[in-house]
């Protein structure tokens, strides 16, 4: 279980959110929402230890993951994708999962069911956006994650693909993950989280 | 072949290893222009060993590679918060304390009635290996090319492995490497550790070779060169700084009658591969494309 415990964290005396409060649960899929500037990447990457919050605290369970580093929160299983795509240019995708090759072919059916066996040998620069993005999901999904946080991973979706790919999620992620979708539009949220989190400029979260 | 040949030959595998050493460093993400250093070490610890301390060769050799990886490591771990432009900075200030440092140190001996030992920028003379047990200059080419050969293999075995994949993650993406658990330190720690070893490898045999090494011989020029080496080869496989040296070295010698404007071609040259190959002859996106054609993985 993720617990933030009255998180502050302010840029440059803006304030992003003081007294954040909330409890992740075990296999709790919560979609979480914001406009601008209203501290949704701000909370994965105080989760993930990207950034360090002013005030509060962040625990795992009984473990405080403040002044862990992140490849140490990682391995404690807080695993997440980036809003931005990170992957290689000069590697081709089946080798940017960065897991080995066993846990590729395990994992066969899954790949398949995303859509993106047919790209698995083409560089990033050749395969259209949605397949990157998704290739990023996979990528947490492989490297077993307990806590995944999803950052805007249907940007650029079509309508079609939007639903394909929640299909994809409800099918393939285990039950005992808690997933947390950040996300512009609602509609992802709406098709497969169970409970939505609302972030608006200095207000507590509202819960929805 | 003609000796001049197998003297070329010879000095391609020779800097074919600093070469290796600067591709490591490149790999996790960083420049150094310090790895003239660790093959001066290299050089100069094989001929104390050998020289005053009387080892053998191979353990001479040994020691100086352990010296070399010592304080590569102590040097990495000084810079540990240093990246960028601070590292290279650091490493060069590292090569040049090296480099001045030797200029100072004097202890001259005689040895079987010949002058040698440490004597500070007229160097160290009469590292007699090679005439001490007839090797001539072939045979010492076919040692550095065994030599050589045997470490590109343990790197192309290294390269299949998960240490060199994250290294490759940690030099390229280090937030990403991060995000997926792998701790950046160790790689960074090892890889310049190691690169400093196979430096030192190289300055060993090279003092055998030169029988004569001096502190000028590992000026800056020759950290530049290493770099550039790798720059022209690629990052793509342990090859590519191979083919650097072996561009660099041998367009240098075949225009050797132009004498002094050769630079000017050389440096035209070195612009032009760059042009068309940015990343390196073989750059990483190339090496993934052999094994796409090559290894399917029936996937």
């Amino acid at each position: 279980m993720l617990e933030f415990k009255s998180v502050g964290k302010s840029f440059g005396g803006i304030n992003i959110f003081e007294n954040l409060n909330f409890q992740l649960k075990k296999g709790e899929w919560v979609g979480l929402t914001g406009g601008n500037g209203t501290g949704k990447s701000t909370l994965i990457n105080i989760a993930t230890g990207f950034q360090l919050p002013d005030e509060g605290k962040v625990n795992l369970g009984n473990v405080s993951l403040l002044g862990l580093k992140p490849w140490q929160i990682a391995r404690l299983g807080v695993k997440r994708n980036f809003q931005s795509v990170r992957l290689s240019e000069s590697l081709i995708l089946r080798d940017q999962f960065f897991v080995p090759d066993k846990k590729i072919f395990d994992n066969l059916e899954m790949i398949q069911a995303s859509g993106i066996k047919g790209f698995l040998n083409r560089f990033p620069s050749e395969c259209p956006l949605p397949i990157l993005r998704k290739m990023e999901v996979l990528r947490a999904l492989l490297h077993s994650p307990s806590i995944l946080f999803l950052d805007e991973p249907s940007a650029g979706f079509s309508q079609e693909e939007l639903h394909e790919f929640s299909q994809f999620l409800i099918t393939y992620v285990p039950s005992s993950i808690s997933l947390v979708i950040v996300e512009h539009r609602t509609e992802l949220m709406q098709l497969v989280c169970t409970k939505s989190w609302g972030l608006f400029l200095n207000e507590p979260l509202r819960i929805m | 072949m003609s000796l001049y040949l197998i003297t070329v030959l010879t000095n391609i595998c020779l800097f074919s290893f600093i070469a290796l050493s600067a591709y490591l460093i490149l790999i996790v993400g960083e420049v150094s222009f310090g790895q003239q250093a660790f093959f001066g070490i290299g050089a100069y610890s094989l001929a104390i060993f050998f020289v005053y301390f009387d080892f053998s060769i191979i353990s001479s050799i040994f020691f100086g590679m352990l010296i070399c990886f010592c304080l590569a490591l102590f040097l990495s771990l000084l810079t540990i918060k240093l990246s960028g432009l601070y590292f290279a900075m650091a490493t060069l200030a590292f090569a040049e304390v090296f480099r001045l440092s030797m200029n100072l140190v004097r202890f001259p001996i005689e040895k079987e009635g010949r002058a040698t030992g440490l004597n500070g920028p007229e160097g160290f003379e009469n590292i007699r290996w090679i005439f001490e047990n007839n090797i001539d200059p072939l045979g010492f080419f076919y040692i550095t090319l065994i030599t050589l050969t045997i470490l590109v293999i343990s790197l192309f075995i290294l390269e299949r492995s998960f240490i060199m994949k994250n290294a490759r993650i940690v030099g390229k993406d280090i937030i990403l490497a991060q995000s997926l658990g792998i701790r950046p330190r160790p790689y960074r720690v090892f890889f310049i550790g190691t690169a400093g070893a196979i430096s030192g490898l190289g300055g060993a045999l090279f003092a055998l070779a030169n029988t004569y090494i001096e502190p000028a011989m590992f000026g800056m020029m020759l950290g530049v060169h290493s770099l550039a080496y790798t720059i022209i080869g690629g990052l793509g496989l342990p090859i590519g700084p191979l083919l650097g040296v072996f561009i660099d070295i041998g367009l240098l010698e075949s225009i050797r009658f132009l004498s002094e404007y050769r630079m000017i071609i050389f440096g035209g040259l070195v612009a032009i591969i760059l042009i068309f190959y940015p990343e390196g002859i073989i750059s990483p996106r190339i090496a993934s494309r052999i094994k796409r054609l090559f290894f399917n993985k029936g996937l």
